[in-house]
């Protein structure tokens, strides 16, 4: 296998191990329904960039205005590229500005079109859709939420984040059902979205308010992993079957929840820049029952 | 509503030690409800002698952000927003309402249990949304 060959290879030049995830795939066994039956078409990997905040200027990262530039610069470098790439949300960093939100979602679309990955999946957080209800946003990237199927597998993207108070909503939630309804039980699906859809830690805001609603759409379905940004760091949790996992950022990590009185992030460490920060590689095997998660740096270096 | 007594809206908030459907025993709700607000069980009579703590909201803080109870003396948070709508949600004492400009939103709330419990605001408002919070302190009776 090619792809295991090559991982193998990729793991050894970074010099860093993934975490495995099992996800039941191997239980899928086919349908007439859509989704995930062609064990033989999956065996690819993804990119998860998340929390790019592109127009943030600040202490926590002094070299804010080169590091997405930096990761593009660090993904291009592998040889193995990903079959896709999916950016969970804030791309761009908040401004009251409408011009200037406009302008800093152009910017962020031109720096990661040099990317050489050229399917590029959107998403937006809070920070690009929330003060004009995603207004700009889909001027520049197109609908806050879709649907795409990649080698057998049915990816959904949610928005809970054009809400102002970060629901997902009546009329996407029906959505979302009669979308689910086409898709086989046993069928893999990865659901895309910017906020946890469960209780993560509430205090600090770190959920959805009808997260649990959409849980309830997805669980009849027996394959549901769940990828989201927000939190600026690396979590794993299931909610029954279903597993989320929340990937770093790019630009300034948080604390984990409820260690410290305030949800600031966390100091710029000048002896380990950009630590902390980083990207995903999601792999989805063949006839493997997991999913293999390997944290990236945004740079070499 | 019991909030007519006060000319504003009036939120409904179990903090510490009614009935609440989760065992809640940290604060008591005095008045109604209205939309938004928890969902909890709660008295239906103002507290006449309760003390009025205003809270306003603004980008990006509340002010005071640190407020001291003691348990057992009701008080009414009044709430009120100097820009744009915020939110204020103090998730582990069951209270959340929108704070909406030019409208004051009143809760009543008898301390029941001594303890620190946070409230943030959940209604994105810009840059330095997500560090728009406080605290409530609640202090043993004397």
């Amino acid at each position: 296998m090619a792809f295991e060959h090559s991982r193998r290879d990729l793991l050894k030049l970074m010099g860093v191990g993934g975490v495995v995830f099992a996800s039941g795939l191997a239980g899928a066994t086919g349908s007439d329904k859509r989704g995930g039956h062609d064990k033989a078409g999956r065996n690819f990997f993804f990119l998860q960039l998340s929390d790019t905040h592109w127009g943030f200027q600040g202490p926590p990262n002094p070299q804010a205005d080169t590091t997405l530039k930096k990761a593009v610069e660090t993904i291009n470098n592998v040889d193995l590229q990903p079959d896709f790439i999916v950016f969970t949300g804030d791309l761009t960093h908040t401004t009251e500005d409408r011009d200037l939100r406009r302008k800093r979602m152009v910017e962020f679309r031109t720096i990661v079109s040099g990317l050489r990955v050229k399917d590029l999946r959107f998403m937006p957080g809070e920070h690009d859709a929330a003060q004009d209800a995603g207004e700009a946003y889909k001027e520049t990237f197109g609908a806050t939420h879709s649907v795409f199927d990649h080698k057998g597998v049915h990816f959904v993207t949610l928005d809970n984040v054009s809400d102002p108070k970060g629901a997902v909503g009546n009329g996407q939630l029906d959505w979302l059902a009669a979308d689910l309804k086409k898709i086989a039980l046993d069928a893999p699906i990865v659901v895309l979205t910017h906020r946890p859809l469960f209780d993560l830690y509430p205090a600090w805001d770190w959920a959805t308010p009808d997260g649990a609603k959409v849980i309830d759409i997805l669980l009849p379905h027996r394959n549901v992993t769940v990828f989201y940004g927000h939190i600026h760091q690396e979590h794993h949790h299931q909610t029954e079957h279903i597993q989320h996992h929340a990937a770093k950022s790019v630009i300034f990590p948080l604390p984990a929840p409820g260690s410290v009185p305030k949800r600031a992030p966390l100091a710029w460490n000048a002896d380990k820049p950009f630590d902390g920060l980083g990207y995903r590689r999601v792999e989805v095997g063949a006839a493997s029952a997991e999913y293999k998660i390997l944290e990236r740096p945004v740079t070499k270096g | 509503m019991v909030a007519r007594a006060f000319g504003t809206g009036m939120a409904a908030v179990c903090l510490l030690a009614c009935a609440h459907p989760a065992g809640d025993t940290t604060m008591a709700r005095t008045s109604s409800q209205e939309p938004g607000a928890a969902s909890a069980p709660h008295a239906t009579t103002a507290e006449p002698t309760a003390r009025m703590i205003r809270i306003t909201a603004h980008k990006w803080s509340f002010t005071p952000d640190e407020i001291h109870l003691v348990v057992g003396q009701p008080v009414v948070l009044e709430l009120v927003s100097l820009d744009v709508t915020h939110g204020f949600n103090a998730p582990d004492l069951g209270i959340r309402v929108d704070v909406e400009p030019g409208r004051s939103i009143q809760i009543p709330v008898r301390p029941l249990r001594a303890g620190t419990f946070t409230f943030h605001c959940d209604v994105f408002c810009g840059d330095g949304h997500e560090e728009m919070s406080g605290r409530i302190v609640v202090a043993p009776a004397p």
